[in-house]
Parts: C-alpha cells; sequence; structure tokens
C-alpha cells in the first residue's frame, strides 16, 4: 500500500475527533448561556477553533479514502458534501458567535442546527462503513437470502415467481429495491417494475432488445453504465437469456413456462438455471475468524518439516502439509494441536499415521479437507476421522478402509467427495450408497476399457 | 570453516581497489547523508510475503483462497489440427476442395499458404459424447470417458503465427525473449510444498525440443530460483545424483553447509537475490539426492497403471512424462510442464499428413491423456490440480499449398485466429464448452478468448488477480499478462 492511502485509512478514526469535540463545544455554549457559566464562552470558542482543525484533518483524509472507491460513488460524494456545508456552518458559528451568543433563541437555534448537520454527517459516514441496515434492523438478514424456490418440473414453474424474480432479487434488488433505490428504481414487485426509475421504463414489453434492463446488462462490463456494477456477482449467461426471453414473450407474471411456449435454447438455459439453483453452493463457507496462529509456534512446526502457510494473505485459517517431517507422527500432530483453531486443510499423505495415532487428528475440529492416503488405516480410525464436523473432502485412497467403515462417515454433515480408490471398496457399492445421499460423491478405481485404437497404426496405403 | 571464511573476506577485499575507493567517495558520502534521512521511510515499502521468508521457495500465501494448488501445462508443441479433433465443423465438409474465398485471405499473412488454397474437409469423424454431449472426433476414443471433466475452449485467439513466438507468448506472456514463465511466476507467487523437490519441473518428450527453446521455462528478470528444472526423461532423471566414490552423505552436507555460509556472509553484504537462489539451489540438490529417485521413476508403479497409460519405463515418451507428472503432483511440486512434439501437420511428409502420422499422434496421447485425468479423478488430485491443454496456435481451414503447390499429404498452415484448448480440475466447470468459431472454423464469433485470458484464468483459479502478482524490474512492475488479459468467468466452476 502506498503511504498516501494509509492517511485514508485513518479516516475512520480521525472523524471521531470532531464529532467528540464539537459535541463538548455545543455542550458548553449550551452551558454558557446559563449566567453561572458565563465564563465558559471563551473556551467554547477555543474548542470549536480546535474541532475546525480536526475537521478539516478528517475532510482530507476522507477525500483520500474515497479515491480508494469500495463504496458506492454516489454514496460517498453526498458524505462529502455533506462534510463540508457542515464544516461551513460551524465556521460560520466559530466567526459570528460573539454577535449572538447574547441572544437567547437565535442562539439554540443555531446550535440545534449545529447539532444536526453533525448527527446527519456522522450518520452518513457510519452507513458507509458498516452498511445502510446496520443501525435499524438486525434482522433483515432474510432479506438477502431468500429461500431457493422449488422447481420440480420446468415446464410447470412460474416464469416470475420461480424463475425471473428470483433472478432480479439475487442480482438486483440489494440495490434496487426497498433499502435503496438506486436511479430510483425497484425491481422487487411488479407494479415497481413496470414503473420503472428516473430514465423512465426499463421495460418494453415484448421487445427485448430496446429494453433499458437487458441493454444494461449487455453492455460491456468496463462501461460505467453496464448493470450490475463489475464488482457486483454478475448474471450467469442462462439468466441474462432467460430474462430476455421473458420481455420477448410479453413479461408476464403469472404464467407458466410451459404456456409461453419455449424454445429448445431456452429450454436448455432453463434447464441450467435449475441445475444452479440445485447445486449446492460452496463458494461462500462462512467461517468463524480466527486470530493469527502464534509465529514463534509456526517456526517451530517448520522446524519439524511442516510445511504450513495461510490460505491467503488477510486469512488466517492455515494449510499444512507433511510430506518430510522429521519427527514421528505423533509428536508431529502433538505440536501441530497448536494450530487446531486455525488448521483447515492437513495432508497427511504416506505421513505413516495408522489407527493408533489417529486419535490425534480429532482435535482439529476446523478441518474442511483431509488427506490420508497411502497409509494403513483401518475401519478402527474411521471413529476419529467421523468426529470432524466441517470436514468435505476426505482421501482415505490405499487405506485399508472397508464398506463397513465408509458408511460411518458418510452422513457426515458438510462431506462433498470421498476418495476410496485402490481399496476394497467396489463401485457397485460407492453407487449404491450415493443413491441414497444427496450431495457426497464417492470415487473408486476406474479404469480405460482396451480399444483397438490402442494399437493400432494407420499406415500409408500403397 | 574459520579459514574458508577468511579466504572469502580477503578474496571481496582484493576486489576494492582504490578506483573503487575515490568512486564510493563521489556518491558514497552523499547516499550516506540521504540513506540516514530517509530510513524510517521504507516502513511505507510494500511488504510481500515474497521478500519476508528467507528460502525463496517456502510455499507462501495467494491473494485469496484458490481453488487449485497445482497447475500441469501439457504443451502439444506444434500445434495441433482443432479441426480434427474438437471443433466439429460439417458445413467444412461441403466446401472441402473448393477455392477459399478472397475475403478470408484478403490481408492475411500466413506461414506458408501462397495464392489462392483449396478448403480441406474435417479429416475425422465427429459423435457427441458423455451426459454433455460435447462433439469429439474419433481420433480420441478414450478421451470421450473424461470428456465430463473437461472445458473446451473453442475460440482461443493468439497474434502469432510462428511457433517460437506463440510459444513465448504461451507461456511467458510475450512474443519476445526475456520475460518469466508462467511456471516461474507461479512458484515465485506461491512457492512449493515440498522442500525437497523443485516447485517447477519441465519434461519433454524426446524427439524435438520446443522451437522457442529454454525461455519458455526460464525465470527472466525473476531470481532464477524460479526457473523450470528440466529432468531428463530417459535414464536418470537428473544426472550426478549420486555422491562420488569414497564420498558420503555427512561430508557432503558439511561441505554444502559450509559453501551457504559463506555465500550468506556474501549475501549480506550484497544483498543480491541470486545468492539466495544459489543457497536454496545447493539445499535442494541435497535433499534431491534423497527425493528425486524415488518420485523420478515410474518403473514401481503397478502394471494396471503401465497398461492404463501405455507407458513403458526407461522410453522416453508423453505417456511416461503424463504419470510422472501425476506422481509430482502428488508430491506437492506446483507446476509441471510438459512439452510434446511432433504435431506440426503441414502434410509435407507421411508423419504430418492428417490421415496418417497425425493420426497415430492422437491415438497415443488419447491414450495416456485419458488414463492419466481418470487417475488425477480416483486419486482426488484432480480438485486441487489444474490441467490445461493446447498448442501455441491451430491450423487454417484451409489446406497447406507450400509456395503455391498443393502439399502432397493432407496437411493444414498455422493459425492464430482460432484455435482450440481445454481446461480440467482446478475449479473449472467439467463437460463445458466455451466459445464457438464460424461454420469453417476460421475466426472466433463467440466466446473468444486470448492467450492473456487463459493465464489470467490460471492464476485466478490458484488465489491471484493476474494485475496484481507483479515484480519490479527496472523501475517499473511487470506482471504475466503484461498489459492484458480478462480471466474467463464461464469456465470457472
Amino acid at each position: 500500500m502506498d503511504p498516501i492511502s494509509i492517511i485514508g485509512r485513518f479516516h475512520p478514526v480521525l472523524v471521531h475527533l470532531p464529532i467528540g469535540i464539537f459535541v463538548a463545544a455545543i455542550l458548553l455554549a449550551a452551558l454558557s448561556m446559563v449566567e453561572k457559566y458565563r465564563f465558559l464562552r471563551d473556551s467554547t470558542r477555543i474548542i470549536l477553533g480546535i474541532g475546525l482543525i480536526t475537521a478539516v484533518l478528517s475532510m482530507v483524509s476522507g477525500y483520500v479514502l474515497s479515491l480508494e472507491g469500495s463504496n458506492s460513488e454516489a454514496d460517498v460524494e453526498i458524505h462529502q458534501w455533506t462534510a463540508i456545508g457542515m464544516t461551513l456552518i460551524y465556521a460560520a458559528y466559530f466567526f459570528f458567535s460573539p454577535l449572538i451568543t447574547n441572544h437567547k433563541y437565535p442562539n439554540l437555534i443555531a446550535l440545534l442546527i449545529l447539532l444536526g448537520s453533525l448527527v446527519l454527517t456522522g450518520h452518513q459516514g457510519g452507513s458507509l462503513t458498516h452498511g445502510e441496515n446496520f443501525l435499524w434492523s438486525m434482522g433483515t438478514e432474510n432479506d438477502k437470502k431468500t429461500t431457493l424456490p422449488v422447481i420440480a418440473d420446468i415446464q410447470k414453474a412460474d416464469i416470475y415467481r420461480d424463475i425471473v424474480g428470483h433472478t432480479l432479487q439475487t442480482k438486483c434488488v440489494e440495490c434496487h429495491g426497498a433499502n435503496k433505490q438506486k436511479g430510483k428504481l425497484r425491481l422487487d414487485d411488479p407494479t415497481w417494475i413496470d414503473k420503472g426509475g428516473k430514465n423512465g421504463a426499463v421495460l418494453v414489453k415484448g421487445d427485448a432488445e430496446n429494453s433499458e434492463l437487458i441493454k444494461r446488462l449487455l453492455l460491456d462490463e468496463s462501461d460505467d453504465h453496464h448493470m450490475p456494477p463489475k464488482e457486483k456477482e454478475q448474471l450467469t449467461t442462462a439468466e441474462k437469456s432467460i430474462l430476455s426471453w421473458w420481455i420477448r414473450t410479453g413479461a408476464k407474471y403469472t404464467a407458466t413456462v410451459e404456456s409461453l411456449a419455449p424454445d429448445e435454447n431456452i429450454l436448455k438455459e432453463l434447464e441450467n438455471f435449475k441445475s444452479n439453483l440445485t447445486r449446492p453452493e460452496v463458494k461462500n463457507i462462512e467461517r468463524p475468524v480466527v486470530t493469527a496462529a502464534d509465529a514463534l509456534l509456526i517456526q517451530s512446526l517448520k522446524k519439524i518439516g511442516w510445511v504450513i502457510s495461510p490460505i491467503a494473505v488477510n486469512d488466517n485459517h492455515l494449510r499444512a502439509t507433511g510430506f518430510n517431517l522429521t519427527v514421528d507422527i505423533d509428536s508431529a500432530l502433538t505440536l501441530l494441536g497448536g494450530v487446531a483453531d486455525q488448521l483447515i486443510e492437513l495432508k497427511l499423505n504416506k505421513s505413516g499415521i495408522n489407527d493408533s495415532s489417529i486419535y490425534r487428528i480429532e482435535k482439529f475440529q476446523s478441518l474442511e479437507k483431509l488427506w490420508l492416503e497411502n497409509n494403513s488405516i483401518s475401519d478402527i480410525g474411521i471413529n476419529s476421522i467421523n468426529k470432524l464436523k466441517h470436514l468435505q473432502y476426505l482421501n482415505l485412497s490405499n487405506t485399508q478402509i472397508t464398506t463397513t467403515g465408509l458408511k460411518k462417515i458418510i452422513s457426515l454433515g458438510q462431506l462433498r467427495s470421498i476418495y476410496v480408490s485402490r481399496t476394497e471398496i467396489r463401485p457397485e457399492d460407492a453407487k449404491q450408497m450415493m443413491a441414497l445421499l444427496k450431495n457426497v460423491k464417492i470415487f473408486t478405481s476406474d479404469s480405460l476399457p482396451k480399444l483397438p485404437t490402442d494399437s493400432l497404426l494407420v499406415k500409408k496405403e500403397k | 570453516m574459520e579459514k574458508i571464511v577468511k579466504e572469502a573476506r580477503q578474496k571481496t577485499l582484493s576486489f576494492q581497489t582504490r578506483r573503487h575507493f575515490l568512486q564510493d567517495c563521489k556518491t558514497g558520502m552523499g547516499m550516506m547523508a540521504l540513506g540516514s534521512i530517509l530510513d524510517g521511510c521504507n516502513f511505507f515499502a510494500p511488504q510481500t510475503d515474497a521478500e519476508t521468508s528467507s528460502n525463496p521457495l517456502d510455499v507462501k500465501a495467494p491473494q485469496f483462497q484458490g481453488k487449485a494448488k497445482s497447475v500441469i501445462f501439457l504443451h502439444m508443441a506444434g500445434a495441433p489440427s482443432q479441426l480434427e479433433l474438437f471443433d466439429y465443423k460439417p458445413e467444412l465438409t461441403k466446401l472441402d476442395g473448393q477455392d477459399c474465398p478472397d475475403s478470408f485471405i484478403q490481408g492475411k499473412k500466413f506461414a506458408f499458404i501462397r495464392g489462392v488454397p483449396k478448403l480441406l474437409g474435417p479429416q475425422a469423424n465427429f459423435k457427441q459424447h458423455g451426459q454433455s454431449g460435447l462433439w469429439l472426433s474419433d481420433n480420441l476414443p478414450h478421451f470421450s470417458q473424461v470428456i465430463d471433466d473437461v472445458t473446451i475452449l473453442k475460440a482461443v485467439n493468439t497474434d502469432q503465427f510462428n511457433h517460437a513466438p506463440a510459444q513465448l507468448l504461451m507461456h511467458c506472456g510475450t512474443p519476445r525473449l526475456g520475460r518469466p514463465s508462467m511456471g516461474s511466476w507461479v512458484t515465485y507467487g506461491l512457492g512449493s510444498e515440498n522442500s525437497n523437490l523443485p516447485g517447477f519441473v519441465v519434461l519433454t518428450s524426446g524427439g524435438r525440443n520446443p522451437d522457442a527453446g529454454k525461455s519458455i521455462w526460464g525465470s527472466g528478470f525473476l531470481p532464477s530460483v524460479y526457473q523450470g528444472v528440466q529432468c531428463r526423461s530417459e535414464g536418470d532423471p537428473v544426472l550426478f545424483l549420486k555422491d562420488p566414490n569414497g564420498f558420503d552423505r555427512d561430508m557432503r552436507k558439511a561441505s554444502i553447509e559450509t559453501i551457504n555460509k559463506v555465500n550468506e556472509l556474501t549475501y549480506q553484504q550484497y544483498q543480491d537475490p541470486e545468492i539466495m537462489s544459489r543457497i536454496s539451489q545447493y539445499e535442494m540438490a541435497f535433499k534431491m539426492q534423497v527425493a528425486v529417485p524415488d518420485v523420478m521413476t515410474i518403473a514401481d508403479e503397478p502394471a494396471y497403471i503401465h497398461e492404463m497409460y501405455g507407458t513403458e519405463p526407461g522410453q522416453e515418451s508423453f505417456a511416461n512424462n503424463l504419470l510422472l507428472a501425476r506422481k509430482l503432483v502428488e508430491k506437492g511440486v506446483r507446476f509441471v510442464q510438459l512439452f510434446d512434439w511432433g504435431w506440426d501437420s503441414h502434410g509435407t511428409d507421411p508423419g504430418t499428413a492428417l490421415d496418417l502420422g497425425f493420426i497415430n499422434k492422437c491415438y497415443k496421447m488419447d491414450k495416456a491423456i485419458s488414463a492419466f485425468l481418470l487417475d488425477l479423478k480416483q486419486r482426488g488430485l484432480l480438485e486441487e490440480t489444474l490441467v490445461v491443454w493446447g498448442g501455441e496456435f491451430g491450423r487454417t481451414p484451409m489446406q497447406e499449398n507450400r509456395d503455391g503447390k498443393q502439399n502432397t499429404f493432407k496437411g493444414r498452415d498455422h493459425h492464430a485466429d482460432a484455435f482450440s484448448m481445454w481446461m480440467a480440475g482446478g475449479g473449472i466447470k467439467g463437460g463445458f464448452s466455451h466459445g464457438e468459431t464460424d461454420p469453417i472454423g476460421y475466426n472466433a464469433i463467440d466466446g473468444k478468448v486470448s492467450v492473456y485470458d487463459i493465464q489470467a484464468t490460471i492464476l485466478h483459479q490458484l488465489g491471484f488477480d493476474h494485475e496484481k502478482l507483479t515484480y519490479s524490474f527496472q523501475g517499473r512492475s511487470f506482471r504475466l499478462t503484461d498489459v492484458f488479459g480478462k480471466k474467463i468467468d464461464p469456465i470457472i466452476a
């Protein structure tokens, strides 16, 4: 990060100075209206002056911060101008206060204006950092997590309720809904959608190409008018073509897919849309935030051969690999226990871990991926794995696990893939088990069929 | 030990001549003053993981959590014909033998085509395969079994139509020499998960080496510790792994430790990153003496594996290299680069004829690659390993007419505007096709992606924004994708 932008990062701290100091100044000014505390008048001005200096400082840092542009520009601009306005008001009071402090009511009104502008600016800043809903609603998290529509048969699905509405809800309503109405547009309800935004209607029913909604979607992502803004989640190709098709067929709010006579291409897109709905979302796993592991401990782990590093910059979760451990697996795992809270990926491929030492992995409760292939682990060792509730990936290739052991862990909450190739478990057993489970995939040994082309050489005909 | 250190000190002193002293006086004093003034400013200097850790190959955290941890890049040097493998063009069959329309060749430059060439229909039959129903030619009979794990990119585009510059562009992000290769960038960014093996390994299948030479796995201006280590695919993978007679391992260890101590002293004096490279390479060589014989041999693989891949231990072949690549990735090697050769199907001889030699090449590759993908998948490696396949460009829908005369065999010229590549694993969609070419496969009409886009996507899967994985050199920040590239979102699962 360059030195300039560090100044920007100080904005959230600096702003508290003018707020605090101005509040103090207002309170003192109010108090000094009482005869007994008249002597406070001069100090009020000094405090106001100090507040003004800190206000200017926070405005400068705020401007630098705005250059980073992580918030929506319009909101930041409004905040910028209110802050400037507020500072001017305080400056005016600073210069002209001797003229009005003797008049009770004008002075009180002036103080109220001062307080009001302070609250307004502060609130805007707060909304920018913590999000619009932070102050008022703790429970509106549900707004975002719309329930997935259940579509059994795509032909019978309701085009708006199940499909188009869902797309708008997940990709548009965050900024064009009840909480925000950017461009005065709301897309969370048929009446609002038909009404359009400040540039007029967004839909031309029956004509997708001339509908503002579609035009904006199809603009190049780098274009300023492209929607959704490039930092937000984009619509999938299927969603885009379904949306265009919906408008072409008249943008009906109550109609089944069937009644709109979808052609082959659209049907394919609809199927894509459906499969995206049902596919388990692995992308945004919510992990609890953890503190960084002790640096000294990491050093000593590295010394005994653990290759260990955070899974990403700015993320304290760890991935550890034990390819070249210099101590026995028992002591290696004991020492690794110190980072149990952070450890989410652990590679113990051919590490010599066995049924008698595997219980040591039980304390790694955050593990999401575990590699245990090429070790002598049998069904007895499985009991320890069964305690890892967050496990998603488990590799047991080339171990002594059997179907009995596999059945024990198969229903572990988060599991998505289990590898049991080169074990006793046969592909048909795995298939049987997979039929009973929803999202788990079991990989067994597989091989290529023999084909005549394997040894065939094409030669020149003479 | 002390003697050697003393000797090293003396040696450096002897380099310091009167001229050096006078020269230093001129700038040195001013710099010293400036240095003390500016000292505190270093606080703002960007501190990256790459600079803070002492061993340049230590594992490092990516910018964000990437799906892929390793990459295996299968480069078919010479550029295989997309029209006989992945890009099904039934229209072209109908136009077979007709003169190429003027609009296609006007203002275009070709490597060998002169005058008006004739269109050449696909020299293979196509069928749909897998649940995804993707089209594959019958030159790839086994590949249908893994097609649902693969994303085919049908409209890749490059701007180079000669082998060497096109290969450089594919691997180093520029058609000119001097930039680091993709594998170097990746090991620079992520380090290696196995301290006993190199982070970036290169294997060639014998025959011809790639036209662009070793620069396509070079480290350019990055410290040379990140360059690709080419292992021999025949005989000893690495030469001189055994200690000489009468020299035991303890003695080897002691001598390397001493050399490294001297080097460290020199590093403290000159701060040249190349010295760190040298130190870690000595250490690596010492560790590789133990690790390499174990990993770099396919002789201990069971018979069914050999049968599946079509490998023969001791031979120099692409299939053997694929098996080695799997073993290396299994052991935590970050980037494995395979080069196959003989894909330059001009049709000047039977070996480069699309209906003869090309088919034989396809059959061999098909079995080995399909076995390889299947093997990666069943071992649970495919989830974290990104496999990329492709040539440096594609081939024309026209039959080559070298110097204006029709070639004796059926062949195609180099074509840069549209060709096919595929990617599998490492968080890439399976059974998916992206991009489309016109009815004769000449131009991209939809989903066109550039070589830079492919590079950006590879880096993204590993957890890097390609615009932010940079290295400062000669006063500016360089990156793999130069000033281009955009990750290909539709193919990311």
